[in-house]
C-alpha cells in the first residue's frame, strides 16, 4: 500500500510533506511531487502536512482523482527505485496526466 | 536452509494495523524487514520474531510469521529457549534501547556472549517512547526529559562497545532511513555462518561451564550469534536533528557512512516527530 | 473526534445524548477502520441521540489561517476549538482557560495566542449556530465540598505530594527508586521536580532495581518508596520479602491496572489485593491500604508513610488507574491539620552491658529500632536470612523461626488502624443490607446506593480503607446485617479475604472488564438484595451508626 499526492499539489509544491518524511520517498516532478510506491512505508506522517491537503491513503483517494495513483506509479517506470529523493535531485518532467492539467492561477 | 519458496513482501505483511506515531522510523525498518524476508528462502511457518515491551516490540503482530510479544526485557532469554529447543527455526529479537539496554542488560549480553543463533534487532530512538518521555541507557547526558527535568545525570550507553564487550561475534550499526544500508546488515547477519549441527553449539556451552574441555588448545567458537544494532539517532548537524542540551561537552561518534552508492550526504534522521518533541519536553 | 471513538463509546450514553462529531475524521478509511461500511451519520446509526456534525479541523485551522502556524500545527489546537464549543454550551467562565493557555505558553505566545483563538472560535461557533439550541448551567457546588481553599487534582499528583508531605512531616528526605510503567510513571515524573524538598528520585534500569535501591536508601535512614503497577509488584516480590525480613520502612505504591500479565496498561482494575497480601515466599505479611477517591490518594500516602515509620514494615499502597487519572477538587489541608511523623532513630546502646540489639522490639508495636549506618557504637548488620529475636544474628533455631514468623505477623495484626464507619448517604433507619466497596468503586457505589435509597430501598454502605489488618470493629459490624454484598473489580478478592477471616458468607457482585461499574447497573444489583433482606427473618438490624 502506499500514499498518492493527488491533483491540487499541481503547480504549487509546497514541499511540506517531504520535510516529513522518514525514507525521503517524495520525489520532486516539474509541476508536481510523487510518492514512490514500493518505498513508501504508510507511516502517514505527509497526509496531515500538505496545506492543500493533496495527500491521501491509496484506498481513500477521491473519485475524481483516482488516476493519480497510476500517475504515481507510472512516474517511476524508468527511475526504478532510486532509493531517496534527496540523492536524486529534482526530476525534469512530470506524468502526461499531470503535464496536461491547465496552468493553476497564482 | 534454501527452498523453493518464492514468497514476496505481501506474504510477510499481517493484517494487523501498524500503530506507530505518523512517521516514525520503525516503519521504514518494518517495511525494510518485510521486503528482505522474502529472500531468506525460508518458509514463514520457520521464522519466529520474539519482542519485549515498548514501541518498537510491537513489530511481530505486523510480521506474519508466528511471533511473542512476550514482557519487559526478557525475550533473549525466551528465544535462547526457543532457539535451544528448535534449531531449525529462524529466531529473531526485536528490541528497543529502554527494553535491551535497561532490564534486558543481564539477558542481552548473555545471549551474545552464548552464541546462541538469534538475531537481535535495536530499535535505538534515545527514549522510552510507550511509557511517554522519560530517558532512556542511550539518551545523551544532559538529556531533558520528563523523569530528569534537572538534565539526565548519566553517562549513556554506546550499544555496539556494549556488544562487542559482550564478545559478540557479529555487529552492525545502521540508519533505519537507509533501506539499501539496513537491508545488507540484514543480509550479512544472515549470512553469519550458522553450525550445521546447532546441537553441539548448547552441549559444548553446557560442558565448558562445568568442566575444562577435553581439547588442549580452546579453539574459538565459530561465530553463530549476529547481533544487529539500529541506531536511528539523528546525524549531527541534520535539518530535524532535536535540540538536546548538554552540561558536559562530549564527543558524538559519526554514524558510519552509508553504504548506498551515489548517496551524499548522510540520510535525514528517521525519528519521528512525538520523539523527537518528547526528548525536548522537560 | 473520531469513528473509532464513537464505536467504543456509544453505548456508554443514555437515549437523547447529546453528540458532537467531527465530521473531518469520519473519512472513509477511518470509518473502514472501526468497522463501519457506511458513514452511521448517513444511515442513521446515533438515530437514538441528538448529533452534532461540526466540521471541527476545518473551522480550526480556517480561524487560524493567519495565524502564521503550519496546516498540521494548526490542526492540533481542534481540542481548544472542542473546549470553547463546551465551554458555551455548559456556560464554563472563560477567563480561567484563557489564562491558563497563557501561562501554559508563556516562552511561545504564538501557541498561546493561536490556542485561545480557536477556544474563542469554538465557543462563539456554539453561540452562533442554531443547531446548538440547548445549554446547560451547572451550579456552584454548595455542599459537596468543605469550604476552604480547593484545587483540582489528580489522584497520582495528590499521591505523589502526599509522599512530599509525609517526607517533609518526617523531616527526612523522600527517596523514590522506580522505573516508568504506566499507569504509575506520573508519580515518578512529579516527583523528580521537588528536589527543593529533598526528595530523591531514581530511575532504575528495571524494576527489581528500583525497588533494591528504596531498600537502600530505608536503610540509610530514609523514608523510601517504589512506585509500579501489577506487573512490576511481580517482579518486586522478592525484594519486599527481603523487606519484610529486614523490617524497614518501604512504601510499595502500586498503581493498579488490568492484569494478568502485560494486560491492559491503560485500564484499571483494583486486582491486585491477593498479589499485595501473599504474592511472596513463606509467611511475609505487609500492611495493605487503599484510597477510594483521587483526592484520598493524599491522605493514603500519608498514612501508608506513618505505619510504614512506626512499625518498620513495608506497606502496599493500592491505588489504579481510575484513580490515579481521574481527578476532582481537593481542599487544600491547614499544615495544623497533618500528622506529626517524626521517627525517634536509635542513637544509644539498648543493653544493659552496652551492646546494640537491632531487634529488641518496643513493647507496644513490636517494631524494632531504626538504626542507621552513621550512628558510632550501633553498627550491626541485616539480612533475609531467619535471625534471633533480639540479638539480629543468624538463627536456624526451631523454636526461634517460629517465635519470628509470629512475631512479624503479629506486629502487623497490632497496627492501631481506624475503626470502619458505616455512611448513611440519605435519610436514615434500618438496612439489612450492608455494600461494603474498597478502592475505587467508592463512586460507583455511592450514586448506586443513592439512587436505590432515593426509590426507598434500606441499604447502609461502608468502604474499608485499611485492609491489612482489616479495622478491629470489622467483624461485628459484618454480623450485624442479614447480607453483605461486595462489588469488585476482580473475582472476588475482598469477598475470599472476608469469609476466611470472618466465617460471613458475603455475597460478591464482579465484573472484570477494565472500567468502572455503572451506577446504574449496581443500583439494579443492590436494589435486588435490599428486596431480598427486607423480607428474610433474622437478627435485628441496626444499619445507622
Amino acid at each position: 500500500m502506499t500514499y498518492v499526492i493527488a491533483q491540487p499539489c499541481v503547480d504549487v509544491k509546497d514541499k511540506a510533506c517531504i520535510e516529513e518524511c522518514p525514507v525521503d520517498c517524495i520525489y520532486e516532478g516539474r509541476r508536481a511531487l510523487y510518492i514512490h510506491p514500493d518505498e513508501c512505508v504508510d507511516c502517514g506522517a505527509c497526509e496531515p502536512v500538505c496545506p492543500v491537503e493533496a495527500i491521501f491513503y491509496e484506498d481513500d483517494v477521491p473519485v475524481e482523482w483516482k488516476d493519480y495513483h497510476k500517475a504515481n506509479v507510472e512516474f517511476f517506470d524508468d527511475l526504478g527505485s532510486p532509493g531517496g529523493a534527496g540523492g536524486l535531485g529534482p526530476v525534469e518532467r512530470d506524468h502526461p496526466l499531470v503535464a496536461g492539467q491547465p496552468v493553476r492561477a497564482a | 536452509m534454501s527452498t523453493d519458496l518464492t514468497l514476496t513482501t505481501k506474504d510477510f505483511k499481517s493484517d494487523q494495523e501498524v500503530r506507530w506515531c505518523p512517521g516514525c522510523g520503525d516503519y521504514a525498518i518494518l517495511a525494510t524487514v518485510q521486503g528482505f524476508m522474502p529472500h531468506l528462502g525460508i518458509a514463514r511457518e520457520n521464522i519466529v520474531f520474539v519482542s519485549g515491551i515498548g514501541r518498537s516490540s510491537r513489530f511481530p503482530y505486523d510480521m506474519n510469521t508466528y511471533g511473542m510479544h512476550s514482557f519487559h526485557g526478557r525475550a533473549p532469554a525466551i528465544a535462547t529457549g526457543l532457539a535451544c529447543a528448535r534449531p531449525d527455526l529462524s529466531v529473531w529479537v526485536v528490541t528497543g534501547d529502554g527494553d535491551a539496554l535497561s532490564i534486558r542488560g543481564n539477558h542481552l549480553i548473555h545471549a551474545l556472549r552464548r552464541n546462541i543463533n538469534l538475531k537481535i534487532l535495536l530499535f535505538n530512538n534515545q527514549i522510552y517512547g510507550l511509557t511517554k518521555g522519560q530517558y532512556s541507557p542511550t539518551s545523551e547526558q544532559g538529556k531533558v526529559t520528563k523523569s530528569t527535568p534537572m538534565g539526565a545525570l548519566d553517562e549513556p550507553f554506546r550499544p555496539l562497545s556494549l556488544a562487542i564487550g559482550a564478545e559478540a561475534s557479529f555487529v552492525a550499526r545502521t540508519l533505519d532511513s537507509d533501506r539499501r544500508h539496513l537491508t545488507d546488515v540484514l543480509r550479512q547477519a544472515v549470512a553469519h555462518p550458522t553450525p550445521a549441527l546447532p546441537w553441539s553449539r548448547s552441549t559444548r556451552t553446557a560442558t565448558s561451564s562445568t568442566t575444562a574441555p577435553s581439547t588442549p588448545s580452546r579453539t574459538p567458537p565459530p561465530p553463530t550469534t549476529p547481533c544487529c544494532a539500529w541506531n536511528t539517532a539523528s546525524p549531527t548537524g541534520s535539518p530535524r536533528t532535536p535540540t538536546r542540551s548538554s552540561t558536559t561537552p562530549r564527543t558524538r561518534t559519526p554514524p558510519p557512512p552509508s553504504l548506498s552508492p551515489g548517496s551524499a550526504a548522510p540520510p535525514r534522521s528517521a525519528s519521528c516527530a512525538t520523539c523527537s518533541a518528547l526528548r525536548t519536553t522537560g | 473526534m473520531n469513528p473509532a471513538a464513537l464505536r467504543a463509546n456509544l453505548a456508554d450514553l443514555p437515549r437523547g445524548a447529546e453528540i458532537i462529531v467531527n465530521t473531518d475524521e469520519f473519512t472513509r478509511r477511518a470509518l473502514a477502520k472501526a468497522g463501519w461500511a457506511t458513514s452511521p451519520l448517513q444511515d442513521g446509526t446515533p438515530v437514538a441521540y441528538r448529533v452534532h456534525p461540526v466540521a471541527l479541523t476545518t473551522l480550526t485551522v480556517e480561524a487560524l489561517k493567519d495565524s502564521g502556524l503550519t496546516h498540521k500545527d494548526a490542526e492540533r489546537a481542534k481540542n481548544m476549538f472542542a473546549l470553547g464549543l463546551l465551554s458555551w454550551m455548559y456556560h464554563r467562565p472563560t477567563e480561567g482557560t484563557e489564562k491558563f493557555l497563557r501561562t501554559k505558553f508563556a516562552r511561545k505566545p504564538e501557541l498561546a495566542e493561536a490556542n485561545v483563538t480557536a477556544f474563542r472560535a469554538g465557543w462563539n461557533y456554539g453561540e452562533t449556530t442554531e443547531s446548538f439550541a440547548v445549554s446547560y448551567e451547572v451550579a456552584p457546588a454548595q455542599r459537596a465540598f468543605t469550604p476552604g481553599r480547593h484545587r483540582n487534582i489528580s489522584g497520582n499528583l495528590a499521591l505523589a505530594l502526599g509522599l512530599v508531605t509525609a517526607a517533609d512531616r518526617a523531616q527526612l528526605p523522600l527517596f523514590l527508586g522506580s522505573y516508568p510503567i504506566t499507569p504509575a510513571s506520573d508519580i515518578l515524573h512529579e516527583l523528580s521536580r521537588h528536589k527543593n524538598f529533598g526528595v530523591r528520585t531514581f530511575q532504575a534500569e528495571d524494576e527489581i532495581a528500583g525497588i533494591g535501591a528504596a531498600l537502600g536508601a530505608a536503610f540509610s535512614g530514609s523514608p523510601a518508596v517504589t512506585t509500579t503497577s501489577g506487573p512490576g509488584v511481580a517482579l518486586k516480590s522478592e525484594t519486599i520479602g527481603v523487606a519484610v525480613s529486614l523490617e524497614l520502612p518501604l512504601l510499595v505504591v502500586d498503581i493498579q491496572r488490568g492484569g494478568p500479565s502485560t494486560g491492559l496498561p491503560t485500564k484499571t482494575e483494583p486486582a491486585d489485593l491477593l498479589q499485595a497480601m501473599y504474592g511472596r515466599n513463606g509467611e511475609a505479611p505487609v500492611p495493605v491500604l487503599a484510597p477510594h477517591i483521587p483526592a484520598d490518594c493524599f491522605d493514603a500516602a500519608l498514612e501508608a508513610a506513618r505505619i510504614a515509620l512506626t512499625y518498620r514494615t513495608p506497606v502496599f499502597l493500592l491505588s489504579d488507574g481510575y484513580l490515579a487519572n481521574g481527578s476532582e477538587p481537593w481542599r487544600i489541608p491547614d499544615v495544623a491539620e497533618l500528622p506529626d511523623l517524626r521517627v525517634e532513630f536509635a542513637t544509644t546502646p539498648n543493653r544493659p552491658d552496652g551492646s546494640f540489639w537491632p531487634y529488641l522490639r518496643d513493647p507496644r508495636t513490636l517494631a524494632p529500632p531504626w538504626a542507621i549506618p552513621g550512628t558510632p557504637g550501633l553498627e550491626h548488620r541485616l539480612g533475609g536470612i531467619e535471625k534471633q529475636d533480639g540479638t539480629g544474628n543468624i538463627s536456624y533455631d526451631p523454636a526461634n523461626h517460629d517465635v519470628m514468623v509470629r512475631t512479624r505477623q503479629a506486629k502487623i495484626d497490632g497496627i492501631d488502624v481506624p475503626d470502619l464507619s458505616v455512611w448513611v448517604v440519605t435519610g436514615d433507619g434500618d438496612a439489612r443490607l450492608l455494600v461494603l466497596g474498597w478502592g475505587s468503586t467508592y463512586g460507583p457505589i455511592t450514586a448506586a446506593v443513592r439512587e436505590v435509597r432515593a426509590a426507598g430501598g434500606r441499604v447502609a454502605t461502608a468502604h474499608l480503607h485499611h485492609l491489612n489488618p482489616f479495622p478491629a470493629n470489622l467483624g461485628t459490624l459484618l454480623r450485624r446485617y442479614g447480607r453483605v454484598l461486595v462489588p469488585e473489580m476482580n473475582l472476588g478478592q475482598l469477598a475470599l479475604l472476608l469469609r476466611a477471616r470472618f466465617l460471613v458468607d458475603v455475597c460478591s457482585h464482579t465484573q472484570v472488564s477494565g472500567i468502572p461499574f455503572k451506577a446504574a447497573q449496581l443500583a439494579a444489583v443492590i436494589k435486588e438484595n435490599a428486596e431480598d433482606t427486607q423480607d428474610e427473618e433474622g437478627t435485628e438490624a441496626t444499619g445507622v451508626h
